[in-house]
């Protein structure tokens, strides 16, 4: 039985915030820079550190910024929508993992256990700063695959196993291998596997809005604002805590 | 609309009893590994004599510490009970709670009765999305004051679920259904605050919905359930130990993080409502009530007197119920897509068993 929609759900939030719609994804997509930098500035164990900040921000920002447009990313909305999902789903940010790319002796020094024959503890299965994420990503992930695998409108079922993804997903795949054996790989091995992951949902999520609903659009309007005020708090809460 | 075929079908559902199965072991196999801890030592003897529990008589000999103890009196006599019957009859305890739990989830989504996925799914979800299940489901001290209520919560739920959809056309005896809505909605308010504030709030919901969304008044026995959920509140606060400072009510016992629960609800309905799928009444009481839930876990922080365990539990559980029945109307509108549906469920389970392991045998 259709039912009948309370009145405050009948507006569309985008039409009531038509003139202050720029402005509220610019203090979104500075909230998250704000809190990122905070992050990378209390990531070396000794204090604040304004210069750690923005050079972690900067790099960081860089590799958004250019994957963002490689993705097809055009306007202030998707960004928002991107640095949401990013501060939700991204592990604690620390600035050590940046310099450790850099430094190929520490970033590919073996596993201690291995060459020491207490091969037991060598691989590691589970790290819990990674599967605290992964318990939600994954879900996520597929959910949102069930999504495109539908087809009710002209837009019909989304290609989802194209090349150009297949190639991420191997990537994604060969990095966890080299977690195994190589200790200081796992935490930019975590980076890459979980920012390779949040450009996919993002990717998925921009697919799905394009398609047309049959409930009334000021209700799907606010589950997406309901659903990404969620995300954003769990990234701010889990960020500060 | 392309199905899958009953081959296919009978394959995902035999593979999912399996891994239930398998994970119900575990589980049970983690239950005995946890021992008495903490507060149980505290309650398994006569609190007013100081000796270890023997008989029932030392159980009502301890009602009046445990008054003064603060918490809820409901809970802790229950706890008594189940620490005098002894450990491993506690375990099985636990285990079949945990079961129904998963079980009441299926039924408030609206899946039958024998639909395994929509009861597995939200056993393996529990766990999952839990970072400190194991003091949730397995220490006996929290399972009465935090995993029980939400027993009594869920039946209390499925009743008003269960009249929203069914409206004119309900199965069975009326006067039943609302009388065990009632004493439902009574214990889960002694059994723990939150749990007693939150079916308070479900109540005012169902009414206005009632009125606003469907046109109807809510049932009397709705009203009936408001006021027995805020006398349960108030029989729950009766103890005196409960304003005390250091009081089992303040203490926080457990902790984790209700957004995943919460993200992936909100996930699944942003997703039905952009893949032609259909809101109802019951989706939207409890969407409703998961805001409820959320609101309450922030709130309850800054309220003396109240600490934040029951609250955890009980936003995941709601979560859960609702992630469940938006899944599952989301596959009857697109069934082609319901092997991703298991695939989820494989997925929390390797999780769930891979934590398990861990723990067992020390692999990092």
């Amino acid at each position: 039985m259709r039912i009948k929609f309370p009145p405050f759900l009948k507006k569309n939030p985008f039409e009531l915030f038509e003139r202050v719609e720029k402005p509220v994804f610019a203090i979104i997509i500075i909230a998250t820079l704000l809190v990122k930098a905070w992050l990378f500035g209390n990531s070396t164990g000794e204090g604040f550190n304004l210069t750690v900040a923005l050079g972690g921000l900067f790099f960081h920002e860089l590799l958004i910024g250019v994957t963002f447009m490689l993705m097809g990313g055009q306007r202030l909305s998707q960004l928002a929508r991107y640095m949401i999902l990013y501060l939700a789903f991204m592990p604690n940010l620390k600035y050590m993992y940046l310099t450790r790319i850099l430094d190929f002796k520490i970033l590919f020094e073996i596993r201690e256990d291995l060459t020491n024959g207490k091969t037991k503890n060598a691989v590691a299965f589970w790290y819990p700063e990674l599967t605290k994420y992964l318990v939600l990503i994954i879900p996520f992930i597929i959910v949102l695959i069930m999504a495109v695998k539908t087809e009710y409108d002209n837009i019909g079922e989304i290609k989802l196993f194209r090349f150009k993804y297949m190639v991420w997903v191997v990537l994604a795949a060969v990095i966890g291998v080299l977690i195994l054996p190589f200790g200081n790989f796992a935490n930019i091995g975590h980076f890459i596997i979980t920012f390779i992951m949040i450009s996919g949902i993002w990717k998925l999520w921009d697919a799905i809005r394009k398609r047309k609903s049959l409930e009334p659009m000021p209700v799907v309007a606010w589950a997406e604002i309901l659903l990404f005020l969620a995300m954003f708090l769990k990234g701010l809460v889990e960020s500060f805590s | 609309m392309p199905t899958i075929s009953k081959t296919q079908k009978t394959i995902y559902t035999s593979v999912i009893s399996i891994l239930f199965i398998i994970m119900i072991g575990f589980v049970f196999y983690m239950q005995t590994r946890f021992p008495y801890v903490l507060e149980d030592y505290d309650y398994l003897k006569n609190l007013a004599t100081g000796e270890k529990l023997s008989s029932v008589k030392d159980i009502f000999m301890s009602i009046p510490e445990i008054m003064r103890g603060g918490g809820s009196s409901l809970s802790l006599v229950l706890l008594q009970f189940i620490l005098l019957i002894g450990e491993r009859a506690a375990d099985f305890i636990n285990v079949l709670f945990l079961l129904i739990i998963s079980y009441l989830i299926g039924r408030c989504s609206g899946a039958k009765r024998k639909n395994i996925l929509f009861t597995a799914l939200p056993f393996f979800l529990m766990i999952s999305l839990n970072s400190d299940w194991r003091y949730s489901y397995l220490w006996e001290f929290g399972v009465v004051n935090y995993l029980l209520p939400a027993v009594s919560f869920l039946i209390f739920i499925y009743m008003i679920i269960y009249e929203m959809a069914s409206g004119d056309k309900a199965k069975g005896n009326p006067a039943v259904r609302a009388v065990l809505a009632c004493v439902c909605a009574f214990v889960c308010a002694w059994s723990n605050a939150a749990y007693g504030l939150i079916a308070v709030f479900s109540c005012i919901l169902t009414i206005i919905l009632s009125k606003k969304v469907l046109g109807l008044y809510a049932k009397r026995w709705v009203w009936i359930s408001l006021g027995l959920s805020i006398s349960g509140n108030f029989f729950y606060l009766l103890s005196s130990g409960n304003f005390k400072k250091v009081s089992v009510m303040n203490s926080q016992y457990i902790s984790f993080s209700i957004f995943p629960a919460v993200v992936l609800a909100l996930l699944i309905l942003a997703i039905v409502l952009r893949c032609g799928g259909w809101l109802n009444a019951v989706h939207l009481f409890l969407i409703g009530d998961l805001c409820i839930c959320v609101a309450l876990r922030f709130i309850i922080g800054f309220i003396p007197g109240m600490s934040i365990n029951g609250i955890q539990i009980a936003s995941l559980i709601v979560s859960l119920v609702l992630f469940c029945s938006l899944l599952r109307s989301f596959i009857r509108e697109n069934p082609k897509v319901t092997v991703w549906a298991y695939l989820l469920a494989l997925c929390s389970f390797l999780y769930t068993i891979g934590n398990m392991l861990e723990d067992i045998g020390g692999i990092s």
